[in-house]
């Protein structure tokens, strides 16, 4: 975990479904266990987020959930979309 | 300077400038065509390299550094090692009275309120934010969702999942001096302490554009290991991911496996790396150098071509 505000974290190493892994964040420890394959350097969720939650690394907001995420799935771009230079989102307004 | 002969640009006016400064020869391709050109050019260039091994290296102090950092092909490794190692040296350069110069400003979306904090005035955090701004506006403008260029594929593979996400990765770079100056791309950079540059993510335009402002030497912060260098201003690449530095250690200058590892500090590593910086800013050749990869060279074009 780079910020301990953070409900997310980066593995060091890569995953398997149903590994428990080790995150610390400053002094302190937390065990989860991984819902699904996460590859090395991806982010595994360390709190529920519900769906359109707030995905928080490096104490800020980094984007949104698509869908409800659980503490040790695997997070990125299938269940987070970014909020920023979003064309799309302003087309669709229109 | 190698003019096609009848091009927008004249080749003329701009030698003109550069022999305030520098020597300047121009070899125009329509004049008796492309073999002659390079044959002229040839002959002239061989007299440079001559001329240039003349000249004698004098001490100079580190205030005299104008460093630029950048980062590319950026993956996990780079907002939580390679880039805030980078921030540490970039301190330090600071707290020597040098130079630091960074930019790409695509990627400080997402984080412009923690930069604009650190401006030393009002007027430079307006100006920063203008950019971002300007440069946001326009991908919408387009109707373009962001999200089909940045993350870039390799930063997506690489685990970088938002924008958001790589911006506030990528300032990690930039340290925690305050920002003294924002300026346009290409502009010649005279102030001391760290200063941004508007200029896009892309390799080719950013890097000319920190060589115009006048940075003798680029830091560049990869993830996924990109050889990138540059013909006027050396590139010296670090990355702090261990398997990119054992599988393309050809194209690393700096191996931050260390820090990833648990066995050296942000702060221990930042130390050696400016000593690294120094011994490049002596003449050290860099891998991007020693590979050969200095292609291409780009200059910003932001109105439509025609």
């Amino acid at each position: 975990m780079v910020n301990p505000a953070d409900n997310v974290a980066v593995v060091l190493e890569e995953v398997k479904k149903g590994e428990s892994v080790l995150v610390r964040s400053g002094g302190r420890e937390l065990r989860l266990i991984a819902g699904s394959d996460i590859p090395f350097g991806h982010k595994i969720a360390v709190k529920d987020i519900p769906k359109g939650g707030e995905v928080v690394k490096y104490g800020e907001v980094i984007g949104r959930a698509l869908s409800e995420i659980k503490a040790g799935d695997y997070v990125h771009v299938h269940n987070v979309e970014s909020l920023r230079g979003r064309g799309d989102l302003k087309l669709r307004r229109e | 300077m190698v003019s096609l002969g009848c091009e927008s640009v004249s080749a003329e006016r701009v030698a003109d400038r550069i022999a305030g400064v520098k020597e300047v020869e121009v070899v125009r391709v329509l004049d008796k065509g492309v073999d002659k050109a390079v044959e002229e050019g040839s002959r002239i260039v061989e007299r440079m390299i001559k001329d240039s091994m003349k000249i004698k290296r004098s001490g100079v102090d580190l205030s005299e550094l104008k460093l630029a950092i950048k980062c590319g092909g950026s993956d996990f490794s780079s907002g939580i090692i390679s880039n805030p190692v980078a921030g540490r040296v970039a301190d330090m350069i600071v707290e020597g009275g040098g130079t630091v110069i960074f930019g790409e400003t695509t990627e400080v979306i997402g984080a412009e309120h923690i930069l604009m904090r650190r401006a030393v005035s009002r007027e430079v955090a307006e100006k920063l934010n203008g950019f971002v701004k300007g440069m946001e506006e326009r991908v919408i403008a387009t109707g373009v969702d962001m999200r089909e260029g940045q993350p870039t594929p390799g930063n997506i593979r690489g685990g970088i999942t938002t924008i958001e996400e790589k911006s506030l990765g990528a300032i990690c770079k930039a340290g925690s001096s305050k920002l003294m100056a924002a300026v346009d791309y290409g502009d010649l950079v005279t102030e001391k302490g760290l200063v941004f540059m508007n200029t896009p993510g892309r390799e080719p335009e950013a890097l000319t554009g920190f060589a115009a402002a006048g940075a003798q030497l680029i830091l560049f912060t990869t993830g996924l290991g990109v050889p990138q260098g540059h013909p006027i201003s050396p590139v010296l690449k670090i990355s702090g991911n261990p398997e990119t530095c054992k599988r393309l250690g050809k194209h690393i200058d700096f191996d931050l496996s260390p820090v990833f590892y648990g066995k050296e500090s942000i702060d221990g590593a930042a130390k050696k790396l400016l000593k690294k910086i120094i011994k490049v800013a002596s003449g050290e050749a860099t891998r991007s150098e020693l590979i050969g990869y200095e292609d291409p060279v780009e200059i910003y074009i932001t109105g439509p071509i025609i």
